[in-house]
């Protein structure tokens, strides 16, 4: 019975200290967690030196530019596009300055296609002409033979239909040929319009800069043309776009193979292509007189199955961050806590990283500073900058 | 002879007694040694167990009670969940047991035969109907997940009607005929001559209920909702924490047995004798 009364009063000092504990447990147990400092990823700028070597471009310009993420779902914009060195070019003003001497070589190459092209033309519809002649002629002598040539008037008639009909002719097709011409000649006929004094650009109705629009809509991302030529309703794109990741300039390679020049009025085709520094692409694509443009401007189809957001450069530690998440906490309250995520650096300034992750981290909050160390998944006080 | 053999008997079961509390004592006394000391004890093949601490830390113990309140809050779920449960088990065997035993019941004897049975059935085997009726009627990640099928085991249904067996059928029908009432029998009569029965069902029941684990692991979802039995098998490699958990673990059952050892065993006894 003594045992018992020990027994009663040992529980009841136990649970008063367990009570008691639980009372002061959320404050003692905030006072042990590592506070820390995060950030919402929404937006900033991001200065870029992207060095621009193309044959219609002055291989010596650098083009530094400043894009802009508002938030995750606007676009990347350029606001001020900073040309050569302590000149800067606001929006829908010139800055490019092309190689003359590469230029005039580019419009001699066009007129020698254009020149060969029509060569081609006119000799296949002379020897068309030639042979359908001669298939009249020699069907007239067998008429007059008798009826002893009428299987060989038969075999004259069906090829000379065949040639009125299908335009093929010594294994070539009048269509190709007039498709080599037509584009030959559009093609001539731009770049002379692009004269000599053009080649320094400053008129909004030649080649300007519009903006550049790195998009991303779901699995699409949209790059609007930097500097655009847009002759009389539309015929020639030349644009510089920044290519954010290898995967995304292959993904661009890979629509061009696929899309090829021939269906162009169903996606844009590019006529031009290639990899500008190492995150820069220049393009130029051409759209057929009568053809429809999409209604979203140029989207190249990445399926990389990643997500760029621009993060502080302060909050990546190599090649992961820390994002605060919440939980459910020990008495059903919900508490912040820490979880790593792996990603790649894509390009950076002294401010901002473009941070590729698996996932997406719009509105996230990132840790940036911290008052001691933590691991991943710790319980963490938020302390907002 | 016989002299010899009742030492020799004598030593073994103090053999037994000594590996059976072993266990205990080793976490009692690593409870107070650090996680560095820890480790290199339990994580090393060719390691001696030692039992005493060197130096003797109660670091463990801060940071299990002040650094950490995921403790404390399961701790009140698992007292919460017992409480509830003993007092639900012990009102719900005194009266079905008392039902049961009167013999005038029709039907008393089959639903004993069926209590027994399912009495017998290992847990394994209720788990699955337990889960859907649960998930069915609403409870699913409730702390009455675990109540419910804890108020209602037949165990204690069976202890009771075996307890009652030694009560004076005389004295009953007396009562009854005095006040016509079997709830006022059962309270003033049966219930006082069952005491023992009922401490004795309540610290079985508050033992199974504070150390279950498949069951809230099945019927809970919320981490938070957890009992200290579940929440002490998640502390992962923290070997400090868990063995300081683990003595916290034991002390209110401790406690509850001395507070109820002589019941207990004068129950189990009587119990005992009757079956």
């Amino acid at each position: 019975m003594a045992d018992a009364k020990k027994a009663v009063r040992s529980l009841r000092i136990f649970l008063s200290i367990m009570l008691l504990l639980t009372f002061f447990s959320r404050t003692l147990y905030q006072a042990t967690l590592p506070q820390v400092t995060a950030v919402s990823i929404s937006g900033g700028y991001l200065t870029l030196n992207i060095p621009v070597q193309n044959p219609l471009i002055n291989s010596e310009l650098t083009i530094d530019y400043v894009l802009c993420v508002e938030n995750l779902s606007s676009p990347l914009k350029v606001k001020r596009i900073y040309g050569q060195i302590n000149q800067m070019y606001e929006k829908d003003s010139a800055l490019v300055e092309f190689d003359s001497y590469r230029g005039a070589y580019a419009l001699k190459q066009a007129e020698i296609e254009y020149e060969e092209a029509e060569t081609a033309l006119k000799l296949w519809r002379q020897s068309f002409d030639q042979r359908i002649r001669d298939i009249q002629k020699r069907t007239d002598e067998l008429h007059s033979a008798g009826e002893a040539s009428m299987e060989e008037i038969r075999m004259l008639n069906e090829e000379r239909k065949l040639m009125e009909q299908d335009g093929i002719h010594n294994g070539s097709s009048l269509t190709t040929l007039e498709t080599r011409y037509n584009e030959a000649k559009r093609i001539c006929n731009v770049l002379s319009e692009l004269s000599e004094d053009d080649w320094i650009l400053n008129a909004p109705d030649k080649l300007w800069l519009t903006s550049l629009n790195v998009e991303k809509e779901g699995e699409y991302w949209g790059i609007e043309p930097v500097f655009s030529y847009v002759p009389d309703g539309g015929d020639l794109y030349v644009g510089v776009s920044t290519c954010l990741s290898e995967e995304m300039i292959k993904a661009a390679e890979q629509i061009v193979m696929y899309d090829g020049r021939g269906k162009r009025s169903a996606a844009w085709a590019f006529d031009h292509m290639e990899q500008i520094g190492e995150n820069c692409l220049l393009w130029a694509v051409s759209v057929g007189e009568n053809a429809e443009l999409p209604e979203n401007d140029l989207y190249f189809r990445l399926e990389t199955g990643y997500y760029d957001s621009l993060v502080p450069l302060d909050a990546v530690f190599g090649e992961q961050i820390y994002l605060v998440k919440e939980r459910d906490g020990s008495w059903g309250q919900t508490e912040q806590y820490v979880c790593r995520v792996d990603g790649k650096r894509i390009i950076e300034d002294d401010q901002y990283v473009l941070f590729e992750t698996a996932e997406p981290l719009r509105d996230a909050m990132v840790v940036v500073d911290w008052d001691r160390p933590f691991e991943d998944g710790d319980a963490v006080v938020l302390k907002e900058r | 002879m016989r002299k010899w053999f009742g030492l020799s008997v004598y030593m073994m079961l103090t053999v037994c007694a000594c590996l059976f509390t072993l266990p205990i004592i080793l976490v009692f006394c690593g409870s107070f040694m650090s996680q560095t000391e820890l480790k290199s004890i339990y994580e090393k093949a060719d390691a001696f167990v030692r039992l005493i601490p060197s130096p003797v830390s109660t670091e463990s113990y801060y940071r299990l009670l002040f650094s950490n309140d995921a403790y404390l809050a399961a701790f009140w779920n698992s007292v919460l969940i017992a409480v509830y449960t003993v007092a639900g088990q012990c009102a719900v065997s005194l009266v079905v047991g008392f039902a049961l035993w009167q013999k005038s019941i029709p039907g008393s004897k089959l639903m004993k035969a069926v209590y027994a049975f399912v009495m017998l059935l290992p847990f394994q085997v209720t788990m699955l109907p337990n889960y859907m009726q649960i998930r069915q009627i609403g409870l699913y990640n409730s702390p009455w997940a675990l109540v419910l099928p804890g108020m209602f085991a037949p165990l204690g249904v069976f202890l009771m009607i075996q307890f009652m067996q030694g009560l004076s059928n005389e004295i009953i029908e007396a009562s009854l005929l005095d006040t016509s009432s079997p709830v006022q029998v059962l309270v003033y009569i049966v219930g006082p001559n069952v005491l023992p029965a009922v401490w004795a069902l309540a610290l079985i029941t508050f033992a199974e209920s504070w150390n279950m684990v498949e069951q809230p692991l099945i019927m809970l979802k919320d981490a938070w909702r957890y009992p200290l039995s579940l929440r002490l098998n998640q502390q992962g490699e923290d070997l400090a924490i868990t063995f300081a958990g683990a003595v916290l673990f034991m002390t209110p059952v401790y406690f509850l047995y001395q507070m109820f050892k002589d019941s207990l065993l004068a129950g189990i006894e009587r119990v005992g004798l009757k079956t």
